[in-house]
């Protein structure tokens, strides 16, 4: 029995389609990432696994039951983390806390995870800044014993520390048995936590693939100043291409492994380089056109 | 779903105080200033008399002499006849327009229904709430005079105050419903409010209209305030008002069964 199975799922909203006949299957105890970039569906296909959204076309099954005729049994399983700041204002993380365990039962757990996101429960939403927020949404999804874990992009706002943390419980879950479905549109932090990986682009579905191979499709960027004049042309590989060139410097751009261009530019009289990745709407453009 | 209904009750439990004090405060004026108006009756109704016919026929005033003449009839034509409805529906159309609407609109129903909760139990939970909310203003404003009146020594009989409290509370259940209705099928809470209270003022308007020009008569039978009528609850010898009670309690059930239904299958969306 698959986690997640979703079959040809289409949802449309009047004449857009959001999600055009998208079809994928998680294992259980899997850390899977759904990786898009803004607006690509990412959203609405998690919205349509929590039945918040019904779809036009396909089925979900979510742990073996029908995802909305058996919502409700569904959702005694599953958490699900949202925006943070989709929580109530005048209500403190605590009132939350025990609201989602008059559902699910006493969470033994519940300040041990609140000590691991250093996060005060005690006090008022409103008074809480955004990353605080998103902790706290955190918090509600991680405590208790769920089977399934559903995040939509769950880290936004949280400082890299904190990511840091956030993954590693996520990964304790994992662990335990539990099932992460992340969505995200940040293509290191899935490379970081997951195994594997679907990639979405405007409303489809355009791959599945092993987090190995989304290394391979990595792009990046770089920047180099020399000393001397230098010929940019003794740089380009079947992975690198020249994107701009000046007398004493060049831009890059790098599919891949990026150490072999990096051991060149070493030898050459550096005045400055820098690396970035691209994002993820460039190695869309770049892989899934 | 009994949690929801409770965490609703204490999330709202000030608004639904702030409206019954506001509602005790306005009926201990009426009844304190009673007992002075009534002396001088015999000059109110000379000045009232002055008025027009058609302004008194539209706001329910048949015949003056009765306003002063019990507790009951002078708080029906200067309590209950208009600031009792419009606080109750206010009440009933933030109370609505809030529960989902405006749930959906601050984004915070996604924590709701991220919980092992149907969308059944999560509107009747809140509409639970509202429905206690109704009763709870209800009483506060119609079955006060009773303390008071024995406060101020004034005779009075409990049973008109009694009749009004059920015509009062199903009254706000029509309303409540309807708004829970509009709540259920839009996702912004200030919609809700405009279109339930032009609604509710267009029912006022028509049943004015109504009194006013016999030939558009029927028109008062659309309005709720042609079966919210104090002035017949509190007359000599009144009744039961079945009619009325069938009306509300009909339109409550229809437009509570239609919000649900709607709400149970809608996509829920929010920015």
């Amino acid at each position: 029995m698959h986690a997640i199975s979703v079959d040809r799922l289409t949802k449309r909203f009047g004449t857009t389609t959001a999600v055009d006949n998208v079809s994928f299957s998680v294992e259980q105890g899997e850390l899977f990432g759904f990786l898009g970039p803004n607006g690509a569906g990412k959203t609405t296909t998690i919205r349509c696994l929590l039945d918040f959204l019904r779809p036009t076309d396909g089925t979900i099954k979510i742990l073996g039951l029908d995802a909305q005729a058996e919502s409700v049994a569904i959702r005694r399983k599953v958490r699900y983390v949202g925006s943070g700041e989709h929580l109530y204002g005048h209500w403190t993380g605590w009132d939350h806390i025990r609201f989602a365990e008059s559902f699910y039962g006493k969470a033994k757990n519940a300040s041990d995870v609140a000590n691991a996101l250093n996060f005060n429960p005690s006090l008022k939403v409103r008074t809480l800044s955004f990353g605080t927020k998103q902790k706290l949404a955190l918090l509600l999804a991680l405590i208790g014993e769920p089977k399934l874990l559903i995040l939509d992009e769950p880290t936004i706002g949280l400082d890299p520390l904190l990511q840091h943390a956030v993954y590693e419980l996520l990964k304790a879950r994992a662990n335990d048995g539990a099932t992460v479905f992340f969505s995200s549109h940040n293509l290191p932090e899935v490379e970081k936590l997951c195994s594997r990986a679907a990639i979405i682009k405007a409303g489809k579905l355009v791959a599945i693939e092993s987090i190995r191979a989304l290394h391979d499709k990595k792009l990046y960027t770089v920047e180099a100043t020399f000393r001397d004049p230098i010929d940019a042309k003794k740089f380009v590989a079947k992975n690198v291409t020249l994107i701009d060139s000046t007398p004493h410097g060049f831009t890059l751009r790098v599919q891949g492994e990026v150490a072999p261009t990096l051991a060149l530019l070493g030898k050459a009289k550096l005045r400055d380089v820098s690396v970035t990745h691209a994002d993820l709407e460039a190695t869309f453009m770049d892989f899934y056109r | 779903m009994t949690t929801l209904f409770l965490r609703t009750l204490k999330d709202r439990w000030l608004t639904i105080a702030i409206y019954s004090v506001a509602s005790i405060a306005f009926l201990w004026l009426y009844v304190s200033l009673f007992p002075a108006i009534r002396d001088q009756s015999a000059q109110l109704v000379e000045l009232v008399k002055a008025y027009p016919p058609e302004f008194l026929k539209a706001f329910g005033i048949t015949d003056i002499t009765q306003s002063f003449s019990s507790l009951g009839n002078f708080l029906s034509t200067e309590m209950y006849s208009f600031v009792v409805p419009i606080m109750l529906a206010a009440l009933a159309i933030g109370f609505a327009s809030s529960a989902i609407a405006g749930e959906i609109e601050r984004g915070t129903i996604e924590f709701l229904l991220a919980q092992p909760l149907s969308r059944t139990a999560l509107f009747f939970g809140k509409y639970a709430a509202g429905v206690v909310a109704m009763a709870v203003f209800a009483v506060a404003s119609t079955l006060t005079p009773i303390p008071l009146a024995a406060a101020y020594h004034l005779s009075l009989s409990a049973a008109p105050f009694v009749h009004f409290a059920v015509i009062t509370f199903l009254f706000g259940l029509a309303i409540l419903s309807l708004a829970f209705l509009v709540s259920a099928i839009v996702s912004d809470k200030s919609k809700v409010s405009l279109s339930v209270s032009g609604i509710v003022i267009l029912m006022y308007v028509l049943n004015v209209v109504a009194a006013l020009k016999d030939s558009l008569d029927k028109l008062k039978y659309v309005s709720f305030f042609h079966y919210y009528s104090p002035t017949t609850v509190f007359a000599p010898g009144a009744t039961t008002d079945w009619k009325a009670i069938g009306v509300f309690v009909g339109v409550s059930i229809v437009a509570t069964a239609l919000g649900a239904w709607w709400f149970g299958r809608r996509d829920i969306a929010t920015a």
